[in-house]
Parts: C-alpha cells; sequence; structure tokens
C-alpha cells in the first residue's frame, strides 16, 4: 500500500500548508491549496479506477482461456455419462448374450453326452458278443439317430461358441469409450487446477454456447446412442452405401 | 494366405483371428499398430491386412498409406474394421485406398462377406 502512504504524505503536506496560509490570513493561497489538494484525490481515484478497470479485464481474458472448463461442464461431462451408460448397457449385453448361449448349450451337451453313454454300453455289450441279432439291429438305428444328432449338436455348439467370441467385442468398443472418458477426467482436472490458479474470475457465460473446439481433425470413436454425430454413418449398410456412392 | 491382423485391443484382435480362422484363414499374425506392422509387413509376405483405425503410435489409416505409398505392398488388399463412422472418414479411408471398409460392432457373416468381396475383386482385376 505504498501508494497510500505517499498519497497521506502528499495529503497531509498540503493540510499543513493550508494551515499555515490560513494562519498567515493569506485566504487566496488557501483555496489554491485547498483546489490542489482536491484534484490530487481526483487524481488517485481515477488512478484507482484504472488499475480496476485493467485487472478486471485481465480477469476476464485469463477467464477466456478457461473456457475450456466451461465446455467440460457444460457438454462434455453430460457426455461422458452418457458414454458411460452406454458402456454398461454394452457390457450388460454381451453377459447375458454369452450366458444366454452357455444355458442353451450346456442342456444340450448333457443331452448328447448321456445318448453317447447309452450306445457305449451297448457296443461294448456288442463286442462282447453279448447281444441278439434284434438288440443290435435296434443298436445301428440308435447310432444311426445319434450320429445325426451328434452332427447337428456340435453345429449348434459351433455357432454358439461363434456367438459367445462376437460377444467379447465389447471390449474394445467400452475400453475406446473408458478410455476418451479418461481423457476428459484429465482434462477436467488441469482446467480446476487452472481455475484454482487463477481464481476470483468469474463463469463465462458467453462461452457457454461458443464453439466447441475440441479436437476436430480427432477421431470420433465408438458412435454412442443419443450422441450420434451428424456427421456419422449409422451401421454397415450406410457405409455400404457411401463407398458404393463413391465406385466401390 | 498369410494375414496380418492389426488392433490395439487385444480382444478385438482374437475376435478377428478366430472368426478367420472359421472362414478356413489360419496363417494369421498379429499386430498392436502400425508401426509394428509396417516392417513385419514389409518383411512378411503377407497377402491381406486387416486393420483398426484408432491406434496409438500409428493410425490405421496412416498405416494404410504407407502401404499404398511403398513399392513392394501397394496392391496389398487392405481391410479396415473400425468404429469410426464419420462419412469424412470412410471417404478419406476409400480415397487413401482401402479395399473393404467394416464398422464395429460387426457380425462374422459382414466380415465373411466383405472378405469375399476384395478377393473376388482382387482376383478379377
Amino acid at each position: 500500500m505504498g501508494e497510500y502512504n505517499g498519497l497521506s504524505d502528499d495529503y497531509l503536506a498540503k493540510a499543513r500548508s493550508i494551515i499555515a496560509a490560513v494562519e498567515e490570513g493569506n485566504i487566496a493561497e488557501a483555496d489554491k491549496l485547498v483546489e490542489e489538494l482536491s484534484r490530487c484525490r481526483d487524481v488517485s481515484l481515477y488512478q484507482e479506477l484504472g488499475k480496476l478497470t485493467r485487472e478486471f479485464h485481465d480477469a476476464l481474458s485469463s477467464f477466456k482461456i478457461d473456457s475450456k472448463l466451461t465446455e467440460l461442464a457444460g457438454k462434455e461431462i453430460p457426455d461422458a455419462k452418457e458414454r458411460l451408460k452406454h458402456v454398461i448397457e454394452v457390457t450388460d449385453k454381451a453377459a447375458h448374450k454369452t450366458m444366454n448361449v452357455v444355458e442353451d448349450l450346456i442342456p444340450l451337451c448333457e443331452t448328447l453326452d448321456t445318448q453317447g453313454e447309452e450306445i457305449h454300453n451297448l457296443w461294448q455289450r456288442f463286442m462282447k458278443r453279448d447281444m441278439e441279432p434284434q438288440e443290435f439291429r435296434e443298436l445301428c438305428r440308435e447310432i444311426n439317430t445319434y450320429l445325426d444328432e451328434q452332427h447337428q449338436g456340435t453345429g449348434r455348439i459351433k455357432n454358439g461358441l461363434t456367438e459367445i467370441l462376437m460377444a467379447q467385442d465389447y471390449q474394445d468398443i467400452t475400453g475406446q469409450i473408458i478410455s476418451r472418458v479418461i481423457n476428459l477426467v484429465s482434462d477436467l482436472e488441469t482446467s480446476l487446477v487452472k481455475l484454482i490458479k487463477d481464481s476470483g474470475a468469474i463463469m463465462d457465460e458467453a462461452n457457454r454456447d461458443g464453439k466447441n473446439d475440441k479436437d476436430k481433425k480427432g477421431l470420433e470413436g465408438p458412435q454412442v446412442p443419443g450422441l450420434e454425430n451428424s456427421d456419422a454413418v449409422s451401421g454397415q449398410d450406410e457405409v455400404d452405401d457411401l463407398l458404393s456412392s463413391l465406385g466401390f | 494366405m498369410k494375414i496380418l491382423i492389426v488392433d490395439d485391443f487385444s480382444t478385438m484382435r482374437r475376435i478377428i483371428k478366430n472368426l478367420l480362422r472359421d472362414l478356413g484363414f489360419s496363417n494369421t499374425q498379429e499386430a498392436d499398430d502400425g508401426q509394428t506392422a509396417l516392417p513385419m509387413l514389409q518383411s512378411g509376405n503377407f497377402d491381406f491386412l486387416v486393420t483398426d483405425w484408432n491406434m496409438p503410435g500409428m493410425t490405421g489409416i496412416d498405416l494404410l498409406k504407407a502401404v499404398r505409398a511403398d513399392e513392394k505392398l501397394s496392391t496389398l488388399p487392405v481391410l479396415l474394421v473400425t468404429a469410426e463412422q464419420k462419412r469424412e472418414q470412410i471417404v478419406e479411408a476409400a480415397q487413401a485406398g482401402v479395399n473393404g471398409y467394416i464398422v464395429k460392432p460387426f457380425t462374422a457373416e459382414v466380415l465373411k462377406e466383405k472378405i469375399g468381396k476384395i478377393f473376388e475383386r482382387v482376383g478379377a482385376a
């Protein structure tokens, strides 16, 4: 507060001169000094006002840099919540898809196993020549049916295994989404640290609807339901259409 | 038929590897990004490249461009399998000379169909 000390020294000197002038009976000089004193106050007031204006301006412009935070709070955080909800949905779907296939295939395996065991027992008896010709004819029919069912069953098991395999694609999709949310959280952290450093600033409402300057050339990643980019296609059919329009 | 599968997620590489094996292609190798993949391609006599787009290091589109720019590799068939589905990206891939474009998540049928088409076209050329 050196300036104020300088100012009060100035005031004190001027006030003393005024008293001296009045004591001397020099009213004209005293009037002049009073005027000087008041001008001195005005100048200091303008100086203060100027300083305040500059500080305010600096605070505002430093906050424009912080518009990143406004964007994070206004758009990216709600987006991130949708993305994470999508992760829950995708993982839930994958888990159910896998368990449905497993629940479907386990009884099939048990049936095939039981039938196989029965036929195996009969076959053992046949090998030990412990079987009537009529029974053997029946066994042949049973073996024929079993081979047929076994062939169909392994086909179903193979399809089911492919389905289970494909259900694991959630890891790639959710991994990409979660990486993006992690980036967002670290952006948020950086912005908050900056805000704390530059504290005293005000939320710049004007930037809320401002252009969203996220890395324009950057990749979009997986499309999330409800957050689709209008510039993105929605599925393989549209990709195929677009490519065939390009002569593919 | 020797195939290189490039994706930064090992689960996706395994899925593609298993699907390809189902389709009768069992000679596959894997790389986790373009930087690892390019030297493998240059020295490995690969017949087909299946790559993701968004990867750290070198992306799939840069790998595709590098392949097309390489005298020895320029005719290698390339299939992009990616979660990127912006129109301008699909157009960029087409312009860079991609042979097929599959968006994730995809089905085994789609992979089979696209691979079939690619080899039909490559065979006809």
